[in-house]
């Protein structure tokens, strides 16, 4: 059974313009994808290529304008079944309130663990799952650390007991030794919770550490899906393989970085969106939009020159 | 700002050999309601013509701080409590504020964390240029444009920073700090943390291209050790205000020597096997800089008594400067 199952999905936003009416930003254009039971799935890209959005849709904090979202074979929304875990801490609970309240507001809402020994208690358990104490309970998030204040949301998320979480840049806002905190955590709560993951991130050695299967998103598409060992190892879209290179680590030297920066997604290049910036760039590029093909290890490309490739 | 102060040089040319920058036991103390907090501490180090030094730390480590006193713009709360920071002839900690103007944009350029709020959001681009670059012509700006790489933005230069990408206001920022006045050193605070990879690494290139081609020398801030390591010559490690260690690029990752630089190298995703646990460091930096002895001692993996009492002094090891008590140990 897949925990997730996306087809076709679509965001559309319509922003108004002053001259020649509206425009449109084909902010996520046609994805499809599967994320197994208890694997994880993360998908990379830079700003702006659409998988916030993705995201967003995946709680239903954005509806899709086409396409359709199964939540372990179920349509429809169903906010117990996958929750989001987003980047900034601070701004995802609210100031003025203590943890507890944070925890204690989803039980509230979905009726569950009724009575406040019950309550109190459920809420003691999901602190301690994500490692603090209790004395933290009165606290507010003003007087928390950004790497406890990440374990909280992540406590609140799983309050409801999903099964499906959505990371989006969970680590992007934390420094180094707590950022291998709040990793260490996830793969922990995965392996006990039986959980399921999307995970979000610009952070390449973020997703290298965590995912089983990559999506490599551009301009609202998926230029490249596969196992994790796959695509890192030998990534096969030029795109891709121009991202990973330009991840500065400390074992690898820069490759030639790309030229140009990502193009509008409210008038996307014809053609394939990556030819504007494409070192392998042929005419037909300018042309044909290139189909996710299967290639021979099972992986899926989305270029027409992918033959070349391997 | 009047060219013959240029010319006549606040700061006249070192004689060759000598540092451009020599910080010596800098210090910086920040007043609060509790007293004051050392955010900076006993820092020292030499920059040379033409180097790239990159400081690396987390939150609180005090390179922002560092970086910011060096241009002496802290805030107010804030003040350089002891210290030299040669520059030429001049005491950059101790010299009044006028002879620190004539110096900032035209000897010393400083690349700020998000172009975005360095810019004014209501005046057109090119009339901000301008106002740093002073008179210049179309020919002399095209040049400098077309240097950063920003040949295409040329006819575009009536708009305003919000129609710009944040690639293109950055490389805007370092036109006219690193090539407008041609200064002798730049001051770069997390420059590339707000950009895109792929952006980041033009970005990176160009920043080394224009050391190469003017001889400007950098001090490069970031918590990223990954972008750390492709810029810079030496590198410098920060923790709770003081430079626990400070050697050449390649000797900090190959031989780290602090016990704060190994966990940190050890904590960093994506060099360990996929799906184990990463190692971490126990504990935190909180309170660290008010303690009698090492800061690191109550995370420190190597601790001994000595460390918790005694502030070790920084001591060569190797091609390093190191500060632990045992950094000549095996540990």
């Amino acid at each position: 059974m897949n925990a997730v199952t996306v087809q076709d999905l679509e965001k559309h936003y319509r922003i108004r313009s002053g001259r020649g009416g509206d425009r449109v930003v084909h902010a996520v254009d046609g994805v499809s994808f599967e994320v197994p039971e208890g694997r994880t799935l993360s998908i990379i890209g830079e700003s702006g290529c659409g998988k916030s959005t993705i995201a967003r849709m995946l709680v239903r904090l954005a509806d899709p304008t086409g396409g359709r979202i199964l939540v372990h074979g179920r349509d429809g929304v169903d906010r117990r079944a996958i929750q989001l875990v987003s980047q900034n801490p601070w701004s995802a609970l609210n100031r003025r309130k203590s943890i507890r309240h944070a925890l204690e507001q989803p039980l509230a809402v979905h009726g569950l663990h009724p009575g406040r020994a019950a309550r109190a208690a459920r809420v003691r358990e999901l602190l301690e799952l994500v490692g603090l104490t209790e004395e933290y309970l009165d606290r507010r998030p003003g007087g928390v650390s950004g790497g406890e204040l990440q374990r909280v949301t992540v406590a609140r998320a799983l309050a409801v007991e999903p099964r499906v979480l959505v990371l989006d840049e969970p680590t992007a806002s934390l420094d180094v030794s707590v950022k291998a905190l709040l990793v260490n955590l996830l793969l922990d709560l995965k392996q006990r919770l039986g959980l399921s993951y999307v995970l979000i991130t610009h952070e390449i050695d973020i997703a290298r550490h965590l995912a089983d299967d990559v999506a490599v998103m551009y301009l609202g598409r998926f230029v490249e899906t596969g196992p994790a060992e796959q695509v890192f190892t030998d990534p096969r879209h030029p795109y891709t393989r121009a991202l990973l290179a330009a991840v500065p680590g400390l074992d690898r030297r820069p490759g030639v970085p790309l030229t140009g920066e990502v193009p509008s997604a409210v008038s996307p290049p014809a053609g394939c969106r990556f030819h504007t910036r494409c070192p392998l760039a042929v005419d037909a590029c300018s042309r044909t939009e290139p189909e996710l093909r299967r290639e021979e290890d099972g992986r899926l490309v989305a270029c027409l020159r992918a033959d070349e490739l391997r | 700002m009047p060219a013959e102060q240029k010319t006549a040089g606040a700061v006249p040319p070192a004689p060759a050999g000598a540092p451009l920058l020599s910080v010596q036991d800098l210090a910086v103390t920040f007043r609060t309601r509790g007293g004051g907090v050392p955010a900076v501490r006993e820092v020292s180090f030499d920059l040379a013509r033409g180097e790239i030094l990159g400081l690396v730390g987390e939150s609180g480590s005090g390179k922002s701080t560092l970086l910011t006193a060096l241009m002496r713009m802290l805030p107010r709360n804030a003040e350089i409590t002891s210290g030299r920071v040669g520059f030429g002839d001049a005491d950059l900690a101790s010299l009044k504020e006028d002879g620190m103007r004539r110096l900032r944009g035209d000897r010393i350029g400083l690349i700020p964390q998000r172009p975005m709020t360095s810019l004014s959001p209501s005046t057109p681009v090119g009339r901000q240029l301008r106002w740093h670059l002073g008179d210049i012509g179309d020919g002399e700006l095209r040049e400098l444009l077309t240097g950063v790489g920003l040949g295409t933005v040329l006819d575009r230069l009536d708009g305003y920073p919000f129609e710009f990408s944040g690639g293109q206001l950055q490389r805007l920022l370092i036109a006219v700090a690193a090539l407008g006045k041609q200064p002798d050193l730049l001051l770069a605070d997390e420059p590339t943390t707000t950009l895109d990879a792929t952006v980041q690494a033009q970005v990176l290139r160009l920043l080394l291209e224009l050391r190469d081609r003017t001889g400007l020398a950098m001090v490069f801030v970031t918590h990223d050790l990954g972008v750390i390591s492709q810029v810079s010559d030496r590198i410098g490690v920060m923790y709770a205000g003081l430079l626990v260690e400070l050697a050449p690029a390649r000797a900090v990752f190959e031989t780290p020597r602090h016990p704060y630089t190994r966990a940190l190298l050890e904590a960093v995703p994506g060099r360990g096997r996929r799906g184990e646990p990463l190692r971490t460091i126990p504990g935190s930096v909180t309170g660290a800089n008010r303690l009698p002895g090492c800061p690191f001692a109550p995370r420190c993996a190597a601790v001994i008594d000595r460390c918790r009492e005694e502030l070790p002094e920084a001591r060569p090891v190797g091609d390093a400067l190191v500060r632990c008590h045992r950094a000549e140990e095996e540990i």
